[in-house]
């Protein structure tokens, strides 16, 4: 089998192994609460985790161009990553629950949201799972810099693929949380269906996915900031 | 709705108090990475941090021995352990692992000063030349000789993270790693 062919699979690979490893478990679940906050839209929770798997695809083709091609050092990149991301992911992740959960609003004055408006949050709410990608595919930890680092770029180095190769290892890392959101948001459409009860469902779905972004950015916080964890 | 005023309150309150703390935390960490900037030519930490370094509760080397201070030609293999402030799970499997080679195997090379074991946390301002200086990407161990008080090679063990699932051939990786820079004094 030609080098590529078996350096595209090991990219693939290491992608799935980073998603399924217990260290991105937090983020991941953030991750899929998010993708599946409109859990009765079917296309728009296939759109929200197509947009975060290509956020993740195309932050690790940055990355992975960046080192291939000799502009900075791993080391430069991995330690800052490490150390800074996971810090301003915790409030990053209340506040941004706390909008989900509309304890802060944008909107302007008056009653109620337009038509217009409403239509206008839930695009971004699909460009918001680009950002996630982006955010949490930055947000190395241990497991997932080694895999990156020290597995991904020297086989990217190898093969001199400074784009392919990171992509698809970006690609690997997303389809987990993707196929896992979608059969959730398939299951609960289903259930919530046969029990005639979808609006209900949504209502909680929307409010659940608040409350684990703030859960997970309170973890954030005491794990890497006040190191309480 | 009181209810719902209070909650954004504390949230809030936390957001403040979370990135106040994170900024003072990270000016006094700059602070201190300028302090210790004419220490970063030694790899050797300074003997301040010490105390972030981990204490073995059974084969660490009360002091250095007397004979190998003297001996200025003598070689010595450090075994570093690099760790941050946030110690995962695996992370602390590659600690424990390794500590009990160096018990079970290297406890008298340990006695004599021959073999050295060293947790050391990198993201500590006064420890971060070792970034550099061994091109640490994430938490790693790394092997070193030492001949005449000068670092003559060095060794990224990167299986660690492919072996950690299985104790005993991690542990055999270790051991096979240390021996040879043991046996190549």
């Amino acid at each position: 089998m030609p080098e590529i062919v078996i350096g595209i699979f090991s990219a693939l690979w290491l992608g799935i192994l980073t998603s399924i490893s217990p260290c991105p478990l937090a983020t991941n679940i953030v991750a899929v609460s998010y993708i599946d906050r409109k859990i009765t839209s079917t296309s728009v929770v296939l759109l929200t985790g197509l947009f975060y798997t290509l956020g993740r695809m195309v932050t690790y083709m940055v990355l992975g161009m960046i080192i291939v091609l000799g502009i900075l050092a791993s080391k430069d990149i991995s330690f800052v990553l490490q150390n800074y991301m996971n810090k301003i992911l915790g409030p990053l992740l209340i506040l941004v629950g706390m909008i989900l959960l509309e304890l802060i609003q944008f909107a302007g004055r008056g009653s109620g949201l337009s038509e217009k408006t409403q239509q206008k949050i839930a695009s971004m709410g699909i460009w918001g799972g680009a950002v996630l990608g982006i955010i949490f595919a930055l947000s190395f930890c241990p497991i997932s810099a080694a895999l990156f680092f020290l597995s991904l770029i020297p086989l990217a180095s190898k093969l001199n693929s400074a784009v392919l190769l990171p992509a698809l290892y970006g690609v690997g890392t997303g389809l987990p949380v993707f196929i896992f959101a979608v059969l959730v948001a398939l299951s609960a459409k289903t259930a919530a269906k046969a029990f005639n009860k979808v609006v209900k469902v949504e209502f909680w779905v929307r409010r659940i996915t608040g409350v684990v972004f703030i859960i997970i950015g309170v973890y954030f916080c005491l794990a890497y900031i006040f190191r309480l964890i | 709705m009181k209810t719902k005023k209070l909650i954004t309150t504390i949230l809030l309150i936390f957001v403040f108090a979370s990135i106040a703390y994170l900024v003072a935390n990270e000016l006094n960490s700059q602070r201190s990475v300028q302090e210790n900037k004419p220490d970063n030519l030694s790899k050797e930490p300074a003997s301040s941090d010490l105390t972030n370094q981990y204490q073995p509760t059974i084969a660490q080397p009360a002091e250095e021995p007397n004979n190998l201070l003297a001996d200025e030609t003598a070689t010595k293999v450090l075994v570093y352990y690099f760790r941050g402030y946030v110690r995962c799970i695996t992370c602390k499997k590659f600690e424990a692992y390794t500590q009990e080679v160096i018990n079970e195997t290297f406890s008298q090379l340990l006695d004599d000063g021959e073999l050295q074991w060293k947790v050391i946390n990198a993201e500590e301002p006064a420890n971060r030349h070792f970034i550099d200086d061994y091109d640490l990407v994430t938490k790693s161990i790394i092997i070193s000789k030492v001949k005449s008080g000068k670092e003559t090679e060095w060794k990224n063990l990167v299986k660690i993270w492919q072996l950690v699932a299985n104790k005993e051939v991690f542990k055999k990786y270790i051991q096979d790693e240390i021996e040879v820079y043991m046996g190549a004094n």
